[in-house]
């Protein structure tokens, strides 16, 4: 026989071995504070987003440059979009998403842009639930664009039909363009901007008469979606006459109801 | 025979565990690299014929391995049943978490596409899963390797019959399948039967008994004496609990008799364990041995002394046995509610992930519905119907019009496209119409799902055609207008014909055909169909030879494609008195 009695050298038991009880319930409240922070996350509506400022260089653009446009959201985890378009010597209309810098800064290009072209844009940011929150209109003149010349060239009775557009109109805007001169260049511009982010610039400009001109804002787009409820479009027709005068209305808009 | 020093003791160790764990890790470890490497050699550079191959062979991996955990689950949970190891419950729990890692991220998947699994409860799932993953490894590596869960190593690397092996320095014998008998006088002491109870109980938590059974006239117990790593220690662990149940008497057993008898049968199996010629008989006398030193000491109130001899341990301070106690049985507890909470939550959140996917809703274009219903002359006509999972993460869109064939006192063949107005509602305008026009209209959408990897599945939905009457439309007057049944067929030009026989007592005004055409090239040495088209538009029919004929024409095709033109159309006459007629909405398909 070997062995037949305690050992006297065994160390004492501890008094309590709570460890795996203590390790368990952490373990229990990591797992519903991770769930609760996915939840939350996932159903929680984020703050309201807010464009802080926009920036352009060159201030003043020249024929060729790219313009860069930086803008400053919060909160910088945003998906934020800029729409633009030129007029005149240019026919681009554009925009999508800008690229993250960090610290909430994006940026976008536009350009390289032409002598004589005036180019309009507006930074927007959206989340499913808030927006569009855009910025303020930037015009910029490229080079020499003449304004308020002899010819006298302007535009006036800007009138949108339906007044209060709803998903299912196809608004029309027609507008009387007027000049001394031969008018050589009528062009609608519009830009959309959709709740969710998303939107486009575009636009048509048809003569239905006489100095008369009629614009439109083009289909919905892929999944209908170019109408839909608190999509907001701005737009103002843009002309030019046989001495390069020219002449654009004021920047309109509406919400589609 | 004497106890072993510790340094032959650790020199023991380690080569079992280089032997037994460290060689087959290095061996799996090198299959599975290969495998993995071929796979995806030839799944990044060869042919898609090879492709499959390489992708079969990375599934039948996958299931292989998730067969070889879900074995070792089953495995695991039978041992913790029977034995009631804290360790062997916590391997079991560990493996089965790992075996839910892929339900919490497939079935929403699967079931309801990438939308049910970017979905808050999707979400949840996949976070349960990976918590899962993790938690159990954790919970397997600790309840295999932790001490704290078994009285010591000895079944993972040596058994019982093993370790008397190596004490035994004289290797005289061969194996006997005799049992040995032998005679402790001290077993006849009073409250013997109920401590060999408590101590097979104990020692069974601890790890170092696989079983035992009692009755009237002595306890008999079967030690743990299979080995290994946990993976090859499966198959050994199954075949313990398939002969532990059916033939008890083929494993190593002891006997204790409550008179003193002890007796003893090693298997052959645990004899060729110890590796060496060790004479039987001594062999089995060590083991009794030890089994009775242990339940003396158990039933003398040592419970760790009573393990250290089965462990042949050199017990000190700084090396104790211990025995696994109520604290281990609470930890296994609260492992398992941990574990089920996990699966429970994992489980219900991606079923809610698949219930609320907007994938499972039925494609198909519902709710058709005219704004006003009875419109008026002039009044606009808005069409409205829903679109069930349109949102869906995993749809597109490419099309959906509302297809508009309207004659009589206004002509037009044209779509408009259908806008999202809210939810799953799309509308749109067919306009306004003047009185004693009749306007047929289907909506139609073109979609197309995602792949999980796969190309895109494409759908093409129709709505039945509904006919609205603006105002007056004069249909089976005096005059007696009809239309025979149309007959078309591709003429010399390539264009499509129709041809209608008109029978009124009136003269005839106008006939016309009004169309909407999709086109589908496929191109005929791939095989590949690769574009849509789709128009709208309207002709009128000239009297020729007693029927009233047209031109349609079709959109051209390529050299080398065949196209397939699908037609919906429908013919219209009208007569002197106002009379009119109609074919209804037809369907041809013609192959160019």
């Amino acid at each position: 026989m070997r062995v037949t009695a305690p050992s006297p050298t065994a160390p004492p038991r501890p008094p309590s071995r709570r460890w795996g009880l203590v390790l368990t319930a952490a373990l229990l409240a990591v797992i519903l504070a991770v769930a609760g922070l996915v939840f939350w996350t996932a159903t929680s509506p984020p703050p309201a987003p807010q464009i802080l400022a926009v920036s352009w260089t060159p201030q003043s653009p020249g024929p060729g440059d790219v313009i860069t446009v930086v803008a400053r959201v919060t909160p910088a985890t945003l998906t934020v979009d800029l729409q633009g378009l030129s007029y005149f010597e240019s026919g681009w209309s554009g925009g999508g998403s800008m690229t993250p810098l960090g610290d909430g800064r994006f940026q976008a290009q536009i350009g390289p842009v032409a002598e004589g072209a005036e180019v309009w844009f507006v930074v927007s940011v959206s989340t499913r639930e808030v927006g569009p929150i855009l910025s303020k209109h930037v015009v910029l003149q490229v080079g020499q664009v003449l304004r308020g010349g002899p010819s006298g060239i302007r535009i006036d009775s800007v009138t949108l039909d339906p007044a209060l557009p709803s998903v299912l109109d196809n608004p029309v805007v027609t507008a009387r363009v007027n000049s001394s001169v031969a008018i050589t260049q009528v062009e609608f511009a519009s830009m959309r901007f959709q709740r969710g982010g998303g939107g486009g610039g575009s636009g048509r400009a048809f003569e239905s008469g006489p100095g008369l001109y009629r614009g439109d804002f083009g289909p919905a787009g892929p999944g209908g979606r170019g109408f839909e409820r608190g999509t907001v479009f701005f737009y103002r027709f843009a002309a030019r006459d046989a001495t390069g005068n020219t002449a654009v209305s004021e920047i309109q808009t509406f919400v589609v109801r | 025979m004497q106890a072993m020093s510790a340094a032959t003791e650790r020199q023991l160790r380690r080569r079992y565990w280089w032997r037994l764990e460290v060689r087959p890790l290095i061996g799996l470890t090198i299959v599975f690299l290969f495998v993995v490497g071929l796979s995806t050699f030839a799944y990044a550079t060869l042919s898609p014929g090879i492709l499959l191959w390489s992708e079969v062979a990375w599934i039948a991996l996958q299931v292989v391995l998730l067969f070889w955990i879900a074995v070792y689950a089953v495995v695991e949970y039978a041992l913790w049943r029977r034995t009631r190891n804290v360790g062997h419950r916590l391997q079991f729990l560990g493996s089965s978490l790992i075996l839910f890692t892929p339900v919490g991220i497939y079935v929403p998947l699967l079931l309801g596409g990438w939308s049910a699994t970017f979905s808050p409860p999707g979400l949840m799932a996949a976070l349960c899963s990976m918590v899962s993953f993790f938690l159990g490894i954790v919970l397997a590596l600790l309840g295999y390797y932790a001490r704290r869960f078994r009285a010591g190593d000895l079944n993972l690397f040596r058994n019982l019959v093993v370790r008397e092996g190596e004490r035994i320095e004289a290797v005289t014998d061969g194996y006997s399948e005799r049992p040995l008998s032998v005679t402790y006088p001290e077993l006849h002491r009073a409250g013997a039967q109920e401590a060999a109870r408590a101590w097979a109980g104990t020692l069974g938590k601890a790890g170092l008994l696989l079983d035992h059974r009692a009755d009237d006239a002595g306890i008999t117990v079967n030690p743990v004496t299979y080995t290994g790593v946990g993976t090859f220690r499966v198959l050994d662990a199954l075949r313990f609990l398939s002969s532990v149940r059916r033939h008890p008497e083929r494993l190593t057993w002891v006997r204790i008799g409550w008179d003193g008898r002890v007796s003893v049968h090693l298997s052959p199996g645990d004899y060729e364990r110890t590796g060496r010629p060790v004479a039987y008989h001594a062999l089995a006398a060590a083991v009794a041995d030890a089994m009775v030193s242990s339940l003396l000491a158990f039933a003398e109130g040592d419970s760790e002394g009573s393990a250290a001899v089965l462990l042949g341990h050199v017990r000190g301070p700084l090396n104790p046995v211990r025995l696994p106690g109520p604290w281990a049985g609470r930890l296994g507890l609260a492992a398992a509610a941990v574990a089920a909470l996990l699966v429970l939550t994992g489980v219900s959140s991606a079923l809610l992930a698949v219930a609320l996917s907007p994938e499972r809703q039925p494609q198909e274009i519902l709710d058709v519905r005219v704004e006003p219903p009875h419109p008026l002359p002039g009044q606009n006509v808005d069409v409205y119907a829903n679109l069930p999972g349109y949102d869906a993460f995993s749809l597109v869109i490419d099309a959906f019009d509302a297809i508009v064939l309207a004659a009589f006192n206004a002509t037009d063949a044209s779509f408009r496209e259908m806008r999202h107005v809210e939810g799953t509602t799309f509308g749109a305008r067919l306009g306004a119409f003047p009185d004693g026009t009749e306007v047929t209209f289907a909506l139609h959408a073109r979609l197309r799902r995602l792949g999980m990897g796969g190309p895109p599945t494409e759908t093409t939905l129709w709505t039945p055609p509904q006919t609205l009457a603006i105002g007056r439309v004069l249909r089976e007057g005096p005059s007696g207008l009809s239309l025979g049944a149309p007959g078309h067929d591709i003429g010399a030009t390539g264009n499509l014909t129709f041809r209608v026989r008109v029978d009124t007592t009136a003269a005839v005004e106008m006939v016309q055909v009004l169309a909407y055409v999709e086109s589908r090239p496929t191109n005929l040495t791939t095989g590949f169909t690769y574009g849509y088209g789709a128009s709208a538009f309207w002709v009128n029919l000239t009297a020729l030879a007693g029927q009233y004929t047209a031109e349609l024409p079709l959109f051209w095709s390529l050299p080398g494609d065949r196209t397939v033109f699908t037609v919906r159309y429908k013919i219209v006459a009208r007569d002197t008195t106002w009379n009119t007629a109609t074919t209804g909405l037809l369907r041809l398909e013609v192959t160019r």
